[in-house]
């Protein structure tokens, strides 16, 4: 069998273990074979060298160009800074693609929902700079760049043609927001110039809110500024029934991380077992896939997971069951055995 | 007692909603001598400006008004009308109940939502300038007495409609001092609410869990744009702008509103639904302390709609707006 690629893969405890140990044999039973490189990060990494994203990780992810990334818990203490953030940072990440599908298995009161979603990453009132101009008054400045709005944009249309999609949404507030989200809006239309091939539309982000709750058909891939995007993408999740079918991954220059966007937190079911559910990690796995062009793979261990959710046995504790991590995995493995088989 | 209040008929299909509007409380035996004044396109042919000074002194004569949608002429300078009379009135609580409405399907039932969007602060106020070429700054600006108001405001609201909880909807976990700013204006009045529930979780957190099961809210208060974004996504939950109701008010007046566009596709035919402008008129009368009237209308407005023999196109109907506005008034004479 041959060697697909070179994936760096986090844990950062017991459970992201558990999680990637999961995906890891899943991958493997689908016939693919990944060589796995893991790196320590967050409280595993904070108990070796008391940092929790060392520069060691950091360089080992930009040399394999791919990672696959639980959402890492901030450890408690000494001023430590989220190391999800400091990942971001040091990669240069720019832009977030959060894939939003529904999976028959996971009860939502939308169905067949499928939509990208690209946000900027950088910018906007989310960059932090605040300050008090005199006691009780606060000043947050939302910053826009040409060269950000620009990247982001290019890239969402680069990803809907890499994807095989038809349209993409930009979402701005231009109506008040003249000159920044002005911008945003005119970047749009002129890179859609550049891009006929793709369907371009604009819509104002209240309205987007609203019509991604009551028609979410109408939308394909969607490219908003960071609060935005950060509100849409939660929408999303909203409308899929749970952020652990919402994948997000993380775009720099040279580098794509494939990341959870829900933390599992310590889970552990009536025998004390980690019964994470593997889907956190799964999930990203299966963008990393497509990102491969491992389509077929992809969706067999989506059939396989939804087959499983379906079948309500040996499920852990998110999905109203009380097995284990592993043997919801093995469950997993099981389905995809018996189909490849038939 | 009679009342004398502003009416603003508005563009597009405002003096048809507003006038079966008016016919609807008319109805209810509350009497109301309306001072319509000119604003919007209207006012624009007439005095060069979409809002005329009389419109503003007729409305802090009057204390109240009732306002069909207005359009922002767009390219001529104007800054929105909306806008600029929340801004010159200090209309700073923006008001939006969202309730699910009985024979109006939606993927969701049994929503009892209220959305107090603060209206002055944040980056509403077109604070934005460019320091160097493809670089914009916007200021947003959160002040503490705007967070307090807002939140005495509505915890009042809470308390005197007989609410249970409030959630502050914030990113305090980012915007560590601005939002943190408001964080702290909600959690130091908590203590003056005693019997009302509070809690607080940020905003994608709750635009989520609002999409999986809104039941898990009642009220909830926030700053100007996570405001605007949840007040639009809630009314998505029901069945669009064209059926919830919205008003803007400050210590002294209060606007009640159509939230819905001037549909001008569709202006002067008479087939326009008042639903929304209806609703509107049922918090009209539930902020002058007119509970009786309020309930009738709100009671017969539901009743028609859940019966769903008389509808206006939109909803898929072919009813006209006289028709339809005729059957909520058959309704409210009804129960009278």
């Amino acid at each position: 069998m041959s060697h697909l690629a070179t994936v760096a893969v986090l844990q950062g405890g017991p459970t992201s273990d558990a999680l990637s140990d999961a995906v890891q044999q899943v991958i493997a039973a689908a016939g693919l074979n990944i060589q796995w490189r893991t790196l320590p990060a967050g409280v595993r990494a904070v108990e070796q060298s008391g940092d929790p994203m060392p520069p060691e990780t950091i360089d080992a992810i930009r040399s394999v160009g791919l990672c696959l990334k639980p959402l890492l818990r901030t450890p408690v203490g000494k001023g430590y800074t989220s190391p999800n953030v400091t990942l971001r940072q040091k990669l240069g990440v720019f832009a977030g693609v959060r894939a939003i599908r529904s999976l028959n298995g996971i009860t939502s009161r939308y169905q067949n929902v499928d939509l990208v979603l690209v946000r900027e990453l950088t910018e906007g009132t989310y960059a932090g700079i605040e300050h008090t101009i005199i006691p009780g008054v606060v000043e947050t400045i939302k910053v826009m760049t040409q060269g950000k709005a620009e990247q982001v944009i290019r890239f969402a249309f680069d990803e809907a043609r890499r994807r095989g999609r038809r349209t993409v949404t930009v979402v701005h507030k231009a109506n008040i927001m003249k000159m920044s989200d002005g911008l945003f809006r005119n970047i749009g239309r002129q890179i859609a110039l550049d891009n006929k091939d793709i369907e371009h539309r604009d819509i104002i982000a209240d309205n987007a809110a609203m019509q991604m709750v009551a028609r979410p058909e109408q939308f394909d891939v969607l490219v908003a500024g960071n609060l935005f995007g950060d509100i849409l993408g939660d929408i999303g999740a909203g409308l899929v029934g749970s952020s652990l079918l919402v994948t997000s991954v993380n775009a720099a220059d040279s580098v794509k991380v494939f990341e959870a966007t829900q933390h599992v937190g310590r889970t552990r079911n009536p025998a004390g077992e980690i019964s994470a559910s593997p889907l956190a990690l799964l999930m990203p796995a299966l963008d990393l896939l497509e990102h491969l062009e491992e389509h077929e793979a992809a969706q067999r261990i989506r059939q396989a997971a939804s087959d499983v959710l379906c079948a309500k046995a040996r499920l852990t504790v998110a999905h109203g069951g009380i097995s284990s991590t592993s043997e919801m995995t093995a469950a997993i493995i099981d389905r995809l055995n018996a189909s490849s088989s038939a | 007692m009679s009342y004398e209040f502003t009416l603003i008929a508005g563009d597009g299909i405002g003096p048809e909603v507003t006038n079966a509007t008016i016919r609807v409380l008319e109805a209810t035996g509350v009497e109301i001598k309306w001072i319509p004044v000119a604003t919007g396109a209207a006012a624009v042919a007439e005095f060069g400006t979409p809002l005329p000074d009389e419109t503003l002194r007729t409305i802090e004569k009057t204390r109240v008004a009732l306002k069909g949608p207005i359009t922002t002429p767009v390219g001529h300078g104007f800054t929105s009308v909306n806008v600029a009379i929340r801004q010159a009135l200090d209309l700073y609580v923006s008001l939006r109940p969202v309730r699910s409405i009985p024979g109006i399907k939606t993927r969701h039932e049994d929503v009892d939502l209220v959305v107090f969007r603060e209206n002055t602060e944040g980056l509403y106020s077109g604070r934005e300038h460019s320091p160097v070429p493809g670089v914009v700054e916007t200021l947003r600006v959160i002040s503490e007495r705007a967070c307090s108001r807002i939140c005495k405001w509505a915890n009042d609201f809470v308390r005197n409609e007989g609410r249970s909880k409030l959630t502050l909807v914030h990113k305090a976990s980012i915007m560590k001092l601005s939002d943190g700013l408001f964080l702290d204006a909600f959690t130091a009045l908590s203590d003056d609410y005693p019997f009302v529930e509070h809690e607080a979780r940020l905003v994608d957190d709750v635009v989520r869990e609002l999409v999986i099961d809104p039941s898990q809210f009642d009220c909830m208060v926030m700053e100007n744009l996570y405001g605007d974004v949840l007040s639009d996504l809630c009314a998505g939950l029901v069945g669009g702008l064209g059926v919830v109701p919205g008003a803007n008010i400050g210590d002294r007046f209060a606007v009640f509103e159509a939230v819905h566009g001037s549909a001008p596709d569709i202006a002067g035919r008479g087939i326009a639904n008042p639903t929304a402008l209806i609703q509107s008129s049922v918090l009209l009368l539930r902020h002058i302390g007119e509970r009786k009237a309020a309930d009738s209308v709100e009671q017969a407005l539901f009743s028609v709609l859940s019966e769903g023999k008389i509808r206006t196109g939109d909803l898929g109907g072919s009813a006209d707006t006289r028709v339809f506005t005729d059957a909520v008034i058959e309704q409210i004479n009804r129960i009278r």
